[in-house]
C-alpha cells in the first residue's frame, strides 16, 4: 500500500485514466503523437511539482504543474502541427485534453518532499510504460480494425473487426487488456506457490 | 499595518517565466501555421502539380471544410470527415459556379472497408464512371450530397463576394 502523500503508481488505473488518449488511437501515427504528448505533459508536471521551491508547495505548486504542462503541451501541439497538419487536424481535439487527465493530475499534485524525489524514477518509468502501451494499443487497434499498418503502407490487409475502430472499440481493447493482463498475473502466482 | 499583500521572490521568477513560456508558444505556434498552410496547398494541389504564386490557404473550419484555395478556374476545398469509425481527408475541385468537378481521398486510402468504399466513391464523383454496388453506399450518399450541397453553396457566396 502506498504511504500517504506518497504519488500513486499503480499502472493498470493509470493506464484507465488515459480513456481518452487511447479513444483517439485509431492507428499508429496518432498512437505515437498522443503518447509522446502524454509522456511531455507527464513529465514537465511531474518535474515541476518535484522542484518548485519550498514555499511553493501545496494548492500553488499544483496550479503551476499544471501551467506548465498546458504549455509544454501547447508547444508539442505546434510542433505536431509543423510536422503533419494533417495530423494535427484528426487529434486536435483530444491533444488538448491530456494536460487535464488524471495521470497528469497526479504527477502535478506530487509532493516536492526528499522522499518523493527519491521515488521519481518509478514514476517517470511508469509514465515511460504508459507512452508505449499506448503506441501498442494503437498499433493492435488499427490492425484489428483494418487488417494493416497505415505508416508502413501494409497492403493486404483483411479487416477482422472492422467495429474496434469506433471509440467503444477502444474501451473494449482496454478491457480485453486488463482481463489479459490479469490472468497472466494470476498464472505466475500460481506458479511461484 | 501594512494591508498590502507581498508577492514572494519564487512566485514572482515562476510568474515571469511562465509568461516567458507563453510567448515562446505563440511564436511557435505562428510557425507552425504557417508550415501547415504550406503543406495543406501542397496536399490539396494535384499530384505533380506547380505551386503558382501567390496562393495562398484560407481557414473556413465550418464542419466538415477546413478550408479552400482559390486557383484561377477552381476552386480546391479539403473536407475533413470526422466519422465515428475513420478519420477521412478528401479534396474537392468545384467550378467557380459551384459545380463538382472531381474528388479525391487525401493520403492512404488503406483501412477501414467504409473508408476504402468512400474513397471508391469520390474517386468516381464526376467523372460518371462505374462503381459498382456496395452495402455501405446508403451511409456514404447523404454524407457526399450534404458536402456537395454545401460546397456549392459556399462557392457561390465567394463568387458574389467577389463580385
Amino acid at each position: 500500500m502506498n504511504k500517504p502523500n506518497a504519488p500513486e503508481t499503480d499502472f493498470w488505473s493509470h493506464a484507465a485514466g488515459l480513456a481518452p488518449v487511447l479513444i483517439a488511437s485509431r492507428d499508429l501515427p496518432s498512437g505515437i503523437a498522443m503518447a509522446g504528448g502524454f509522456l511531455l505533459a507527464y513529465a514537465s508536471a511531474l518535474t515541476t511539482a518535484l522542484f518548485l521551491p519550498r514555499s511553493m508547495r501545496g494548492k500553488l505548486s499544483f496550479l503551476t504543474s499544471c501551467m506548465v504542462a498546458v504549455l509544454v503541451l501547447t508547444l508539442y501541439a505546434s510542433l505536431v502541427r509543423a510536422i503533419d497538419a494533417m495530423l494535427f487536424e484528426k487529434l486536435s481535439t483530444f491533444l488538448f485534453l491530456i494536460p487535464f487527465l488524471p495521470p497528469v493530475y497526479v504527477a502535478a499534485a506530487t509532493q516536492g518532499t526528499e522522499a518523493n524525489r527519491e521515488r521519481a524514477w518509478e514514476q517517470a518509468l511508469m509514465a515511460l510504460a504508459l507512452a508505449v502501451f499506448v503506441a501498442v494499443f494503437s498499433v493492435v487497434r488499427e490492425l484489428v480494425a483494418s487488417g494493416s499498418l497505415t505508416l508502413f503502407g501494409t497492403s493486404g490487409g483483411r479487416s477482422i473487426l472492422p467495429s474496434m475502430a469506433h471509440p467503444a472499440g477502444a474501451l473494449l481493447t482496454l478491457a480485453i487488456g486488463f482481463a489479459f493482463a490479469r490472468h497472466i498475473r494470476s498464472l505466475i502466482s500460481r506458479k511461484s506457490r | 499595518m501594512n494591508t498590502k499583500a507581498r508577492v514572494s521572490t519564487p512566485v514572482l521568477w515562476t510568474s515571469i517565466a511562465l509568461l516567458a513560456f507563453a510567448a515562446v508558444s505563440g511564436f511557435v505556434s505562428r510557425f507552425a501555421a504557417t508550415r501547415a498552410e504550406e503543406m495543406l496547398v501542397a496536399a490539396a494541389l494535384p499530384p505533380g502539380a506547380v505551386k503558382p504564386d501567390g496562393l495562398r490557404w484560407e481557414y473556413i473550419r465550418v464542419s466538415p471544410v477546413l478550408g479552400r484555395l482559390v486557383l484561377p478556374k477552381a476552386t480546391l476545398y479539403v473536407l475533413n470527415y470526422k466519422l465515428p469509425s475513420d478519420y477521412v481527408s478528401a479534396v474537392f475541385t468545384c467550378e467557380s459556379d459551384g459545380q463538382l468537378q472531381s474528388a479525391r481521398v487525401l493520403g492512404s486510402t488503406l483501412g477501414t472497408p467504409y473508408r476504402e468504399r468512400l474513397a471508391q466513391v469520390l474517386g468516381a464523383l464526376g467523372r460518371g464512371g462505374n462503381r459498382g454496388i456496395s452495402t455501405l453506399d446508403g451511409s456514404i450518399a447523404p454524407l457526399i450530397q450534404d458536402s456537395e450541397a454545401l460546397l456549392s453553396e459556399m462557392e457561390m457566396q465567394r463568387t458574389e463576394a467577389r463580385e
